[in-house]
């Protein structure tokens, strides 16, 4: 297995990234775990934390009856599983126990070994920057007779989980995506707030679009807002996938159908929309606007705004109100005043 | 084989999708756009080799060229810097063509040779194990990459070239193509004429590697820590 998903298990934690999952630990926890849990004594470099990892999961490969793996793509036309790695970790569990069993996220196919060989290369190229990463290991069925590597048992679960609920829908490209983690890397939000926060195994920009969609919008319903729609995510998405149009809908879902915006916000939202849509009071508001800021104002700008423009002022001025609303400059250059 | 499920399962995509299930099979659409053939498309294998070999320093493999008559002193030369004292290697039939069995026969005076053998059965992965160099032929060379592309069979294990410390790839130069798209097109078309893929096709990229702890990249993880291909003319 990953080195780091080791760590994360020995530490009870979850991934926090789904390329690096223990993107969140430093050297010394790392260190610390291994000393606590596996009685390790050298030093906090990363080369003799790996080196101890390597020797710790030998002996856990070559003793193993039963291998587990993820599944990258897998190739319909020869029911081919291919498993995309650079520590070699997929290749010693494919190799070694009798029996393998390989959990597959039912989108993970494609037709033939000309498409998967596309997608890996793009997924190299996106996840790491690689042209290909150290490892790509095609498995096709068992061992054949005479051959000693490899499974002479092997079973398939491919998983739907949720995913057939997304065919169909709008939101169907997101069952594109080929985990790459490229949008979570570019992602200003999940730089700030990291991988746990989103609750969820899939973090970043493809996480807040995909997580409702597989878990429903009740304990998620904040992740579509998790995002300042930059867009960088698609940009640097290689298969696509129109990642802030996907959290835009989320949110208007959210609001529209499925009702679940703070009370406070609704009727805040209520008296705007009363408000706004009402000509006498907006014509009123402008124009006492100025005179109402005025104990605020100091050299056309608001410093320490009240009530809602407290939130603005906080952290920068806000510009007061000009002299003559834009109306009143309109009406009287319609009567030939002065512009 | 039992398929589980089956019927359920396309029952509900069929439905998800407001669509019967479909019993024809998928017409495979012609890709418009395959800039993926454009890469190195006209090049030699003597430019092809040049690509591989500037590749090499990226992904911390050792680069060897030579002459088959001059490939055991190439591959003695390797193992003196590996300080190898055991080797395993595979059965290969080309062991004949490029001399190796004669190779492994003198080297086996001075230290531990181990020819894959299917009859010993899992006491191959013990003997790789313990091993310092796995030696096997590269059967499709991507050079864009740097990879070799090794198919499995009965004389021909995985562990040859993943459990041994340092492994060595011998690189016919026959075999190299300009990236992973002629391989997978080669094995696609073969499949289509009825020859099933090996069990196992590994796709192998210089020395294992990970960069999961603190962003630092760390050679050697896993599989082998150190890579040396040969080309061979």
């Amino acid at each position: 297995m990953f080195i780091t998903k080791w760590i994360l298990q020995l530490d009870e934690d979850p991934p926090s990234h789904i390329v690096t999952p223990a993107l969140h630990k430093n050297r010394e926890q790392i260190r610390d775990t291994f000393r606590d849990k596996k009685g390790y004594a050298k030093s906090d470099t990363p080369e003799e934390l790996a080196s101890f990892a390597r020797e710790q999961l030998r002996q856990d490969f070559l003793s193993a009856d039963v291998g587990i793996t993820g599944c990258n793509f897998a190739i319909a036309e020869s029911g081919s599983v291919t498993l995309v790695t650079n520590e070699g970790n997929a290749e010693m569990i494919t190799s070694l126990p009798d029996t393998q069993i390989s959990v597959m996220g039912m989108e993970r196919l494609v037709p033939t070994w000309e498409d998967m060989e596309v997608l890996v290369s793009l997924l190299t190229r996106a996840a790491v920057g690689q042209k290909l990463t150290s490892y790509i290991t095609t498995i096709t069925g068992t061992r054949i007779e005479e051959e000693i590597d490899g499974p002479d048992d092997y079973h398939l679960v491919i998983v739907d989980n949720g995913r057939s609920k997304i065919l169909g829908t709008e939101f169907q490209s997101a069952l594109h995506c080929i985990r790459c983690a490229a949008c979570i890397n570019v992602c200003p939000v999940y730089r700030h707030i990291g991988g746990h926060a989103y609750n969820s195994i899939y973090p970043g920009p493809i996480g807040a679009v995909l997580t409702p969609l597989l878990d429903g919008y009740e304990d998620h319903k904040e992740l579509p807002y998790a995002s300042s729609l930059c867009a960088a995510c698609i940009e640097a998405c290689p298969v696509k996938i129109p990642l802030h149009e996907h959290l835009i809908r989320h949110r208007e879902i959210i609001v529209e159908e499925e009702k679940k915006s703070p009370v406070s916000e609704k009727i805040m939202m209520k008296g705007f929309a009363q408000w706004a849509s009402n000509p006498a009071a907006y014509k009123l508001s402008t124009k006492v606007a100025r005179t109402a800021l005025k104990p605020w104002t100091k050299d056309e700008y608001v410093e320490n705004g009240p009530g809602p423009l407290k939130g603005w002022t906080d952290v920068r001025d806000f510009p007061a109100p000009a002299k003559q609303s834009f109306r009143s400059w309109w009406n009287k250059r319609q009567k030939g005043g002065e512009a | 084989m039992a398929i589980q499920n089956r019927d359920s399962f396309l029952s509900n995509l069929a439905a998800n999708l407001g669509r019967p299930q479909k019993r024809e099979a998928v017409i495979r659409p012609e890709y418009s756009v395959q800039p993926q053939r454009e890469v190195f498309k006209d090049y030699s294998t003597e430019q092809l080799i040049e690509v591989l070999k500037e590749h090499c320093k990226v992904i911390h493999t050792d680069f060897v060229r030579t002459d088959k008559s001059d490939l055991q002193a190439a591959l003695v030369k390797v193992l003196e810097g590996y300080e190898a004292t055991s080797i395993i290697a595979s059965n290969d039939k080309r062991n004949q063509e490029y001399g190796l069995d004669k190779t492994y026969e003198e080297l086996s005076k001075e230290m531990d040779i181990h020819l894959w053998d299917p009859r010993l059965g899992k006491e191959n992965q013990v003997i790789a194990e313990r091993t310092d160099v796995g030696i096997s032929f590269s059967d499709i060379t991507l050079a864009e990459s740097g990879t070799v592309a090794l198919m499995t069979n009965k004389d021909n294990g995985r562990s040859i070239s993943l459990m041994p410390k340092c492994y060595i790839a011998i690189i016919p130069k026959e075999t190299i193509v300009p990236r992973m798209t002629q391989a997978a097109s080669k094995i696609h078309k073969d499949n289509e004429n009825g020859t099933i893929p090996p069990s196992s096709i590994c796709f192998v990229t210089g020395p294992s590697n990970s960069a999961d702890i603190e962003m630092n990249l760390i050679v050697g993880v896993h599989g082998p820590v150190k890579v040396t291909y040969i080309v061979v003319n």
